[in-house]
């Protein structure tokens, strides 16, 4: 069992490694299609696009430890007001 | 944290960064990047229920002490189990002997709705047993298996995983209500007693002394509630008394257990409840429930006795090849040594400790065309002691007394058809009862795996 967690744990750091070197790529090839002097309005879309969805993905990327982290402590705030209360019973 | 929910954890922010790869890739393909903001809330959703799962778990325990649940549902359960095998049993034996009586009429077609109504309603009680085992025993850890299917990425297991952590939660508040649900409706928490017309246990059991079985005694029963004739059963090999089928059933009742053994009757001291207090053993094929019997004198061996009055404990234990010895704790200063033995068998003291004075009376009579020898001690020793009685005995064989033995078979014809007759409305109404349950179930449980995201809703009760 800790086998397949720590298989699911390198898993997930070489994606996340992957969409860093990806970001830039996709930036780089966002840029280069916007600013290609191509006059076709869809082709300069597409890289305008592809610029968006890179930043969006290196913003995620960027959170994603303060996302978790913010999660498991709501989370447990929550648990520990469940657990805490006292609930009369009838 | 525990295995399964830690993968739970990791299988989350692997679906998380998934979406973020698929996000940050340089094709402007709407298909595939439709799946980025999608993976990005699904990792974080069950993320949340991964660390929420403790929480969510005491709502539910919170729930159910606000319901005020008393009845413990599993022991419930496997009664009703257990009632609906035996009357289905029965129930089919009593059709069989029908069958013999009047061959003429097409039985079986007046019959199997009521068969089948009986075996609807044991399939029924069958499948809410296996609900209650699974709630109840592998409960919690479903619940992580649930999470665990439900944080896989691309929602390869999200609405199997709905579908288990909805079903957990559903069944672990409302399983203990079924018999609050049966009570609402029926107007009785267990209403497979109340509802059959042929109450019978068929039971066996050891008679025991305090050291050996009674074999050749007569097991009595009593009653004191209920049915009210009083049953005989002869003890045999081994000091087992059967109260077997195909004739021998004892209805069900609050019975008194006398013992009686050369000649004298011993009083077990205990009110038996039949079958509150029987336990199903399935050593014998001719009798379902076992129910021990203890008499509180020592039988070295078959067709003797030796009875103590006045002692607060009694340990008998062998020190010999033929000797065994017996220590009591005495609550008087006078004790009565009786002891009784026949033809074939033979007892003697040839020691007794801490006893200073006593009387003896013996003498000869006829028990069941035995001659039964007895002796009368009375001891005097000092007050709240413990005194010994060394004493020899020799087996001989065994001669069985002739008793007739209690018969209870069941009546034939009229009364047996109107009985099931009544019986098939009771059971029919049952079988709704408990299908409309598992209906409300089902329901709650499809919504609610609706509500966790869950878009195939796979459901362990088929509505």
């Amino acid at each position: 069992m800790t086998d397949i967690a720590s298989f699911i744990t390198t898993l997930t750091a070489k994606i996340a490694s992957i969409s860093w070197g990806l970001f830039m790529l996709a930036w780089s090839i966002g840029w280069l299609i916007k600013g290609a002097p191509i006059p076709f309005f869809r082709l300069k879309r597409a890289g305008q696009s592809i610029i968006e969805d890179a930043i969006w993905a290196a913003f995620w990327l960027a959170l994603g430890t303060t996302v978790f982290a913010l999660v498991s402590q709501v989370a447990s705030l929550l648990s520990s007001g469940i657990s805490n209360s006292t609930v009369a019973s009838p | 944290m525990d295995t399964i929910l830690y993968i739970a954890l990791m299988l989350s922010i692997l679906t998380y960064y998934v979406g973020v790869l698929i996000y940050s890739l340089p094709i402007p393909l709407r298909g595939l990047k439709r799946w980025a903001p999608i993976l990005i809330t699904d990792g974080l959703v069950a993320a949340s229920l991964v660390y929420i799962n403790v929480g969510i778990l005491h709502l539910i325990d919170k729930i159910k002490s606000m319901l005020g649940i008393q009845v413990g549902v599993t022991g419930y359960i496997s009664k009703l189990v257990q009632e609906c095998t035996l009357i289905t049993i029965s129930v089919i034996r009593v059709f069989s002997s029908v069958i013999s009586y009047a061959t003429k009429i097409n039985i079986y077609v007046l019959f199997s709705p009521l068969i089948s109504t009986l075996i609807l309603t044991l399939v029924e009680a069958l499948t809410l047993s296996v609900l209650v085992a699974l709630v109840v025993n592998a409960g919690t850890r479903l619940f992580l298996v649930g999470l665990l299917l439900y944080s896989i990425p691309f929602r390869i297991g999200r609405s199997a995983g709905a579908s288990i952590i909805a079903f957990i939660i559903v069944n672990q508040i409302l399983l203990p209500l079924f018999p609050y649900w049966l009570l609402y409706i029926y107007g009785s928490t267990m209403p497979l007693i109340v509802v059959s017309k042929l109450p019978i246990s068929y039971v066996w059991g050891y008679v025991r002394g305090y050291y050996g079985n009674l074999v050749g005694s007569i097991v009595w029963f009593y009653p004191i509630q209920g049915y009210n004739e009083s049953l005989k059963f002869l003890v045999r090999e081994a000091g087992v008394y059967v109260s077997g089928r195909p004739d021998k059933g004892i209805p069900d009742g609050v019975y008194r257990v006398f013992v009686e053994y050369l000649g004298l009757w011993f009083d077990t001291g205990a009110n038996v409840s039949i079958p509150d207090q029987l336990f199903l053993d399935t050593t014998l094929p001719n009798a379902d429930y076992r129910l021990d019997i203890f008499v509180p004198i020592v039988s070295p061996c078959p067709e003797t006795a030796i009875q103590l009055s006045g002692c607060s404990s009694i340990i008998a234990y062998r020190v010999g090849e033929n000797r065994i010895k017996i220590v009591c704790s005495n609550t008087s200063k006078t004790i009565d040594v009786y002891i009784a033995y026949t033809d074939t068998s033979f007892i003697r003291v040839v020691g007794m400790e801490n006893i200073y004075y006593f009387n003896v009376t013996k003498g000869v009579r006829t028990w069941r065309g035995i001659n039964v020898y007895y002796e009368n001690y009375t001891v005097y020793v000092p007050e709240k002691s413990t005194y010994g009685l060394l004493v020899e005995f020799l087996c001989g064989d065994i001669v069985y007394p002739q008793v007739q033995e209690s018969m209870y078979t069941r009546e034939h014809g009229f009364s047996v058809i109107n009985s099931i007759m009544s019986m098939f409305w009771e059971y029919l109404r049952f079988d709704l009862i408990i299908a409309m349950f598992l209906t409300i179930d089902a329901l709650l449980v499809y919504g609610l795996a609706r509500f966790l995201g869950g878009e195939r809703i796979r459901l362990l009760v088929p509505v």
